[in-house]
């Protein structure tokens, strides 16, 4: 594959400061403004400007704000987006269009910028009468503001279309899990019936989680776990709906799934965000999170219920209730911990960390197989055969050189359809050809498969896959696979 | 800084020189603001003035400067990336195939897995999270804080057991550790404060 061209590497440095700029938002929401987190994401930010300079982004930079999305150039960052819900929000109340960044900004500076664009007692500091001299006497200098204007409603929430709700929804799960850390590390009662809530509201408005879950893909602002405990959530939602879960059984997932992670509040950030090995006395502490989460969950007495207490104190128990933490009595995981345990390693070999580089999801199986133990069969099976062995969004290259998308699963997880972006060689596909394609099964007397992988910083190679045993099949599967398998013998074999 | 004069000196004169300065008006900053009269600072350590003005200008250094993991960031950015061998990619559709389906229930152990923690937490935790624990224990599970531990001991050995005779993976809970598991529990139900109900707010 080519290496980006120059405007990739300059939307890419400029997703990376947007990033940074919402990262001192939310550290700025958890800790004081001269604390050392704040410090670093500022420091991060400013770096990040430089080095968007660097790479040919010109000075001041300028962000456009909208309700529910900061832009570059006109477009939209949905990646950084997905947890700036406070930031857009706070910018929204100010009646902020766009915020220009120029070269010499300096860290106490932003940082002053941020007190102006977060704290409520701010909010009408940049009102248009008094907005230069506000920021003369915070001594910004390099940052410019620009109100919207009255005449230009563009920037207002107009028409929602089905990513926009997605986007929507996405963003509130982020912000109502942000909230509650924060509630958490303050030792305050968490919002427990807005986190069902919304929950709830995730579950009615979307049959199909997959709008979600392809933003999930994008988000990747690592900060109290949010992102991960989203598509944590995302993911037992799919399954368990797969499963014939009613609703009220999707919310109990769904509200498990996304306070899983709870306890990590309660973990100090220099060990949940450390990039080396942790310390025996580091490692102490995350592996108290699970029984910090159930505590913490359990002293908001009434309103929780046992679902979220148990994916909160069970997600890293294997089945037989090995794994950690060492509860004084024998604990056996329920359906719905194993259900998360199986949605959280997934998660977490699929993402980007501090310390490691994300695999593509069919190498996560194989991680996961090669740790079988660890899982219980059947959840893991329900899982694999749920999203597929190439997810739904997924960026696949076929074996003619073709490169698609995965549209859809179908009986057998490893022969999805796919939606062809080009042909070989990034050649566009010629007239008439079909836009979609069922991988295993014969077309133009070739039986497509997939060949490779990439994720937008790794490709990797698929190998044809060993032929399957008919015995150890699963009716349905074998039904499917066979009817391919069949096809695919007849196919006419390419000349070697 | 430098005077315009003292340039016929060495290039890096007028830097000490200021530096010099600085340490001078820190040691007298720090004496200002130290508790200590003045005088002790001679009377005791002659050098204690001196060991102070240092630790102050470290510790300024140290916020002036960034952690070396912030400065560069090049460097220690190598991720781990987990290996797959592509044998193991080969066999994931026999693996996967390999498994039965096998109906699944949500809500399978859960009543066994609530019980568990909620003795988890009675027994490990304090303050709100083990008060809330035996509130549980009692509302949900009809354990009432009795007089005799041994007696509730029994009694929720029982429960416990009753519970995980419904999981399959449930053998290697030995008899011993359930009965040691409970007394602690039953001493923590018993010498727990009982259970105040919040008054309710009259409108």
């Amino acid at each position: 594959m080519n290496g980006p061209t120059r405007e990739e590497l300059q939307t890419h440095a400029v997703s990376m400061f947007v990033h940074d700029l919402v990262v001192v938002a939310l550290n700025r929401l958890l800790h004081p403004p001269d604390s050392r987190f704040v410090n670093d994401a500022l420091h991060d930010a400013v770096r990040a400007l430089r080095h968007a300079a660097g790479v040919g982004v010109e000075l001041p930079l300028q962000l456009q704000f909208s309700d529910d999305r900061i832009h570059y150039e006109g477009q939209p960052l949905d990646g950084p987006s997905l947890q700036a819900r406070s930031l857009l929000r706070c910018c929204a109340e100010r009646e902020i269009a766009a915020i220009s960044f120029a070269a010499d900004l300096g860290v106490d500076e932003l940082n002053r910028c941020f007190d102006l664009l977060l704290l409520s007692h701010n909010r009408d500091a940049l009102s248009r009468d008094q907005r230069d001299v506000v920021l003369r006497a915070f001594g910004i200098r390099n940052v410019r503001i620009l109100l919207r204007s009255a005449a230009d409603p563009s920037d207002r929430r107009t028409g929602v279309d089905d990513t926009r709700r997605a986007l929507h929804q996405y963003q509130d799960l982020a912000e109502c899990l942000q909230q509650n850390h924060v509630l958490a590390h303050r030792d305050m009662e968490l919002a427990v019936t807005a986190t069902a809530d919304v929950v709830e509201r995730t579950v009615n408005q979307f049959e199909e989680p997959s709008l979600l879950l392809s933003l999930a893909t994008q988000d990747d602002v690592d900060r109290f776990t949010v992102g991960h405990s989203v598509r944590v959530a995302l993911l037992a939602l799919q399954v368990a709906r797969a499963l014939g879960a009613n609703r009220e059984q999707l919310v109990h997932v769904g509200a498990a799934a996304l306070m899983h992670d709870i306890g990590k509040s309660k973990v100090p950030q220099e060990v949940l965000f450390k990039q080396g090995r942790l310390s025996a006395e580091e490692w102490h502490w995350m592996a108290q999170h699970p029984r910090l989460g159930a505590q913490l969950l359990l002293e908001q007495h009434q309103t929780v219920d046992p679902h979220a207490i148990g994916a909160a104190f069970c997600h890293h128990m294997g089945p037989t209730g090995l794994g950690y933490p060492q509860p004084v009595l024998p604990i056996v995981p329920s359906g719905i911990s194993r259900l998360v345990r199986v949605c959280d390693v997934f998660e977490a070999l699929t993402s980007v960390r501090p310390y490691k580089r994300a695999l593509t999801p069919v190498e996560a199986y194989a991680v996961m197989f090669r740790n079988q133990q660890d899982f219980d069969p059947a959840w893991l099976g329900r899982f694999v055969r749920t999203l597929g062995l190439f997810p739904t969004g997924t960026r696949v290259r076929l074996d003619c050189g073709s490169e698609g998308v995965v549209m859809a699963q179908t009986d057998c997880p490893e022969r999805p359809e796919v939606r062809l972006l080009h042909g070989p060689d990034g050649a566009d596909l010629p007239a008439g050809h079909p836009e979609s394609l069922a991988i295993g099964v014969p077309f133009e007397g070739r039986v497509p498969r997939i060949a490779g992988v990439s994720t937008h910083d790794r490709a990797i190679d698929v190998p044809e896959f060993d032929p399957q045993e008919p015995e150890v099949l699963t009716q349905t599967a074998q039904h499917a696979c066979l009817s391919t398998q069949l096809a695919r013998d007849a196919a006419p074999r390419p000349a070697k | 800084m430098a005077a315009g004069g003292r340039q016929q000196k060495g290039a890096n004169d007028g830097f000490r020189e200021a530096v010099a300065q600085w340490r001078l008006n820190l040691r007298t900053e720090v004496k200002k603001s130290s508790s200590l009269p003045s005088a002790m600072f001679d009377a005791c350590d002659p050098m204690l003035e001196t060991r102070l003005a240092e630790s102050a200008e470290a510790m300024l250094a140290c916020l002036q400067e960034p952690d070396d993991h912030l400065r560069d960031p090049g460097d220690s950015a190598e991720k781990r990336l987990e290996h797959v061998s592509p044998a193991e990619l080969r066999q994931l559709p026999t693996q996967v195939a390999a498994i039965a389906v096998v109906p699944l229930d949500l809500r399978t152990g859960l009543l066994a897995e609530y019980l568990g923690i909620l003795t988890d937490t009675a027994c490990v935790a304090n303050g709100p999270a083990q008060h809330g624990a035996v509130q549980l224990l009692q509302r949900d599970f009809g354990l009432d804080r009795g007089a005799d531990i041994a007696g509730l001991a029994e009694l929720l050995t029982q429960q416990v057991q009753d519970s995980l005779a419904h999981c399959a993976d449930a053998s290697e809970a030995t008899a011993e550790q359930l009965t040691v598991a409970c007394q602690r529990l039953a001493a923590a139900l018993a010498l727990h404060p009982p259970f105040e109900p919040p008054a309710e707010s009259t409108p």
